[in-house]
């Protein structure tokens, strides 16, 4: 084995590229173009970015990385919300957001039967249907739930992936699944079918998570969990809160016509 | 199934999606793995972050309680 030569993080042989490291990472550089370009924003001149997002339809590359000077961060959070709003558990995935990954953060969440969700709403649902079918775990996922795609992303999946298109349409019009779709009426009378569930819940959380990205990303594990957490917490508090007010208001909307009524 | 069966119950859903996002790797092996281990999956209902909430909403209501009298701006 290679010894490290002293006050640096490689052997001989691999020093240029130590150097090279070096002066791509100092102080002045790093803070310099990190601020003023973003990572899709490199000339092709300069170091291109190591990481960069996953399409949601495709299994994920194995990412490999040139050099380990640094420690890598965890890619990405994942949660689990109900499409209300009230968010129900979140995970750090480490390198990808892998259907393995998600198939092992819903068999910690949802452990038995008896509590999994007759509904799951991913963007990538196709992918984690086919990686559950051939793992095996789907027979037991099948007894009581469905994967479909949230509708945002199901425009973008393709629409020759018959996989797709049969088990994970979150709004069949041809009845398969009645709980997805329902009828209602607009201010002329007119009937049209809306979707029952906001499936966009976890997208709408996650622009609102945006917002504290930059303070994130600069804090340990510890400080990170603690605060991610904390948000969290409030805005489940927040969403309950709305709910009850909304709740009430709607009691006292049925309270007040049934007195106009009995006048 | 009917609906006024009483097996019959609410539909439920669970949204699930990440957020390209995350704290630095932590270098030391044992504490790497004691803090994935712990904090990996955090249930928002039973996890022991969700007792120190209380404690946290205890302390940030008094906290604005004491700072009352002097908030400059508060007719403003």
């Amino acid at each position: 084995m290679n010894q490290k030569l002293v006050r640096t993080k490689a052997c001989q042989e691999h020093q240029a590229i130590w150097k090279r490291y070096l002066s791509n990472h100092n102080r002045k550089q790093l803070s310099g173009f990190r601020r003023m370009l973003r990572s899709s924003e490199n000339q092709p001149w300069q170091p291109a970015t190591e990481s960069s997002a996953q399409p949601h339809d495709e299994p994920a590359p194995e990412v490999q990385y040139a050099t380990y000077f640094m420690p890598h961060r965890f890619y990405c959070v994942e949660t689990i919300c109900a499409p209300c709003g009230v968010v129900i558990a979140w995970a750090k995935f480490a390198r990808s957001e892998s259907p393995t990954h998600i198939m092992e953060f819903l068999e910690t969440v949802y452990p038995t039967e008896e509590s999994h969700p007759d509904y799951i709403c991913i963007d990538k649902a196709c992918l984690v249907l086919s990686h559950s079918i051939a793992s095996g775990s789907w027979e037991r996922w099948s007894r009581t739930s469905r994967f479909i795609v949230d509708a945002y992303h199901y425009i973008n999946h393709r629409v020759t992936d018959y996989l797709c298109r049969t088990w994970c349409n979150p709004a069949p019009l041809d009845g398969s699944a009645p709980n997805l779709v329902i009828l209602d009426y607009d201010k002329h009378g007119q009937p049209y079918y809306k979707r029952a569930f906001n499936t966009q819940a976890c997208e709408q959380l996650n622009a609102w998570l945006g917002g504290f990205e930059s303070i994130l990303r600069k804090m340990t594990v510890g400080n990170f969990n603690w605060f991610l957490h904390t948000m969290l917490f409030y805005h489940t508090q927040m969403v309950l809160e709305k709910q009850t007010k909304r709740e009430s208001s709607r009691s006292d909307d049925g309270n007040d016509d049934s007195s106009d009524d009995s006048d | 199934m009917d609906v006024d069966s009483p097996v019959a119950r609410d539909v439920t859903m669970a949204v699930v999606d990440g957020i390209v996002f995350g704290p630095p790797v932590c270098n030391i092996l044992p504490l790497k793995t004691i803090t994935y281990f712990f904090y990996s999956t955090v249930l928002m209902t039973i996890v022991p972050l969700s007792w120190q909430m209380q404690e946290v909403e205890c302390f940030v209501l008094c906290m604005n309680r004491n700072m009352e009298p002097d908030v400059i701006f508060k007719d403003a």
